[in-house]
């Protein structure tokens, strides 16, 4: 997907059908999709959170619960067998009944601390296209090592 | 400690005895105030194979759909309080503290069964002009699996203008108890059949939350809002409906400005008066209670009490949303007709009260037929849970 805004000018492309958003004109272009905004972006926040939308929170790599303000990042081994997910917290004390929704099929997830570097099993339950990791308190940093079922 | 003026030991004395003393202003409403069957269902899970049969039987007690949404535009009001992020433990939002996804497709399914020409999803999620289907999808939701109960199933976010060019100016018929009328999303006046599915659960601020409270989130943030504009509405919303809880300040000025901004700032004296002007201006002509799976001790995870997740497995569901919330206070152990310093109105007016003395409906179960399982058998004795918690001492709440 291109987003862009009107500074574009006329997008090629038929009118694309489909889910809208405000603020913006959807086009089909070959494979793809543009997304061109109604008018020039004036507020960086909206702009990013509407790129996000424009792709849908559906396709969400991972996805909090009770998280406060939290960062992540996700790898995936060569083989593709595993994954590990860096789960950052930024709240001075760490949260409580964190739950963390990752999307993929796996089959067990470990967590690795700061305090209990050892990996050890956690509480999850797993769908048909995610896995839910219901984390113990901890504190800011979490590493979660996921076996690809 | 804050210091209380005349004015407002003046109001809080009127606030303790307002109840007596609306229903003294209109002797007569009450005992007129509409009478009509209240149906209650039992479903253990939330299994569509159970819920669906459960909620049919209960409409067909009711006399059936068809005759009220054949071939019109029906609006449901959801309930999806606080943001998507919050969790009680856990536990997905729609086992505590939302409407059950379960639920609203069940309800969904069977208005277009009975022939709604197009059914509108509508809630106002906190603080954001995203679309309600990614709301859905944050809360880990299928919406599609909403849109596909029936033909023609929209979702609209009435926080703010949405797809309207305007906002609908909707009049509470009386003149209003704290606002003569509301600006809202257009959504509210363009249906002809207007829903709440509401979740049973106490309120922190109104006592009880059922399928009235459920309208206190059709006002549109960008003018009811902490962030709203000061002389015409936010392009978006910010913040949450402070300023309807303590009138720490009036709407955008394009809109109706409060009757009285003297009035008593005191949440507990407000908000069920607002909501009892919000059911006035927006009628509800079906209402239904999820109370499958709920919480105790408050609307939502961020209440500091002693939350507990519970699951009373009943449906509530009627024509009118002051009998129906009158039979679901009954099968919380409440009693409807308890006024302000009875459980749960220890220290709020009774929203139904005022709704009964505004003519909405009758709370008198004497005057309310219920059908299907009788309430006795279908009570989940929320009362005395609430007697117990509040005896006990405050839990200690590390980041006070």
């Amino acid at each position: 997907m291109l987003i862009t805004g009107p500074r574009w000018g006329g997008a090629p492309g038929a009118p694309a059908e489909g889910e809208i958003l405000p603020r913006f004109s959807m086009r089909s272009l070959g494979k793809g999709k543009i997304a061109l905004a109604d008018s020039a972006p004036d507020d960086p926040y909206e702009w990013a959170n509407d790129s996000v939308l424009l792709v849908s929170h559906r396709y969400d790599l991972v996805r909090f619960w009770n998280s406060g303000a939290a960062g992540s990042f996700c790898a995936i081994s060569p083989d593709r067998r595993r994954s590990v997910a860096h789960l950052l917290f930024y709240a001075g004390r760490g949260p409580d009944s964190v739950a963390v929704r990752i999307a993929g099929r796996y089959r067990a997830v470990r967590a690795s601390t700061i305090d209990q570097p050892e990996l050890a099993l956690v509480d999850t339950q797993r769908g048909a296209d995610a896995v839910e990791v219901h984390l113990p308190p901890v504190a800011q940093y979490v590493a979660l090592e996921l076996e690809v079922a | 400690m804050r210091i209380h003026t005349r004015r407002e030991c003046l109001w809080k004395t009127a606030a303790a005895v307002s109840g007596g003393y609306l229903a003294g202003c209109f002797p007569g409403r009450a005992a007129v105030a509409p009478a009509t069957p209240v149906a209650v269902g039992q479903s253990k899970t939330y299994e569509p194979a159970e819920v669906l049969p459960v909620l049919q039987k209960m409409f067909d007690q009711l006399g059936g759909l068809g005759k009220l949404v054949k071939g019109k535009t029906v609006a449901i009001k959801i309930n999806l309080t606080g943001g998507p992020a919050f969790r009680l433990g856990h536990l997905p939002q729609e086992d505590t503290h939302y409407t059950h996804p379960h639920v609203i497709t069940a309800a969904v399914h069977l208005l277009g069964k009975a022939g709604a020409s197009r059914i509108r999803i509508l809630e106002s999620p906190w603080a954001t002009t995203d679309p309600l289907e990614e709301c859905l999808l944050q809360a880990n939701w299928e919406p599609r699996d909403i849109v596909n109960a029936a033909p023609k199933v929209e979702f609209e976010n009435t926080n703010y203008l949405g797809m309207g060019k305007n906002y609908s100016r909707l009049a509470v018929p009386s003149g209003g108890l704290v606002y003569p009328a509301f600006d809202l999303n257009h959504s509210y006046q363009d249906c002809d059949v207007f829903v709440s599915i509401a979740k049973l659960k106490e309120h922190v601020t109104a006592g009880v939350t059922l399928s009235m409270k459920n309208c206190f989130g059709i006002t549109p943030c960008t003018i009811y809002g902490a962030g709203a504009g000061s002389d015409a509405p936010s392009k978006r919303p910010s913040g949450g409906r402070d300023p309807l809880h303590y009138g720490s300040r009036q709407p955008s000025r394009s809109s109706p400005a409060e009757k009285d901004p003297h009035s008593p700032r005191q949440d507990t004296w407000r908000v069920p008066r607002i909501v009892t002007d919000l059911v006035a201006a927006r009628p509800v002509h079906l209402a239904i209670v999820d109370g499958i799976k709920t919480m105790t001790g408050g609307e939502g995870p961020w209440v500091r009490a002693d939350l507990k997740p519970v699951a009373p497995g009943v449906l509530v569901a009627g024509l009118n949303p002051v009998s129906t919330d009158a039979v679901a206070m009954a099968v919380m152990g409440f009693d409807p007709m308890a006024s302000r310093g009875t459980p749960p109105f220890e220290s709020c007016d009774s929203t139904l009260e005022l709704a009964e003395a505004a003519g909405l409906g009758t709370r008198d179960l004497k005057r309310i037929a219920v059908l299907g399982t009788p309430i006795a058998q279908a009570k989940f004795d929320f009362a005395a849970i609430r007697q117990k918690r509040r005896a006990a001492p405050r839990p200690f709440w590390p980041w006070q």
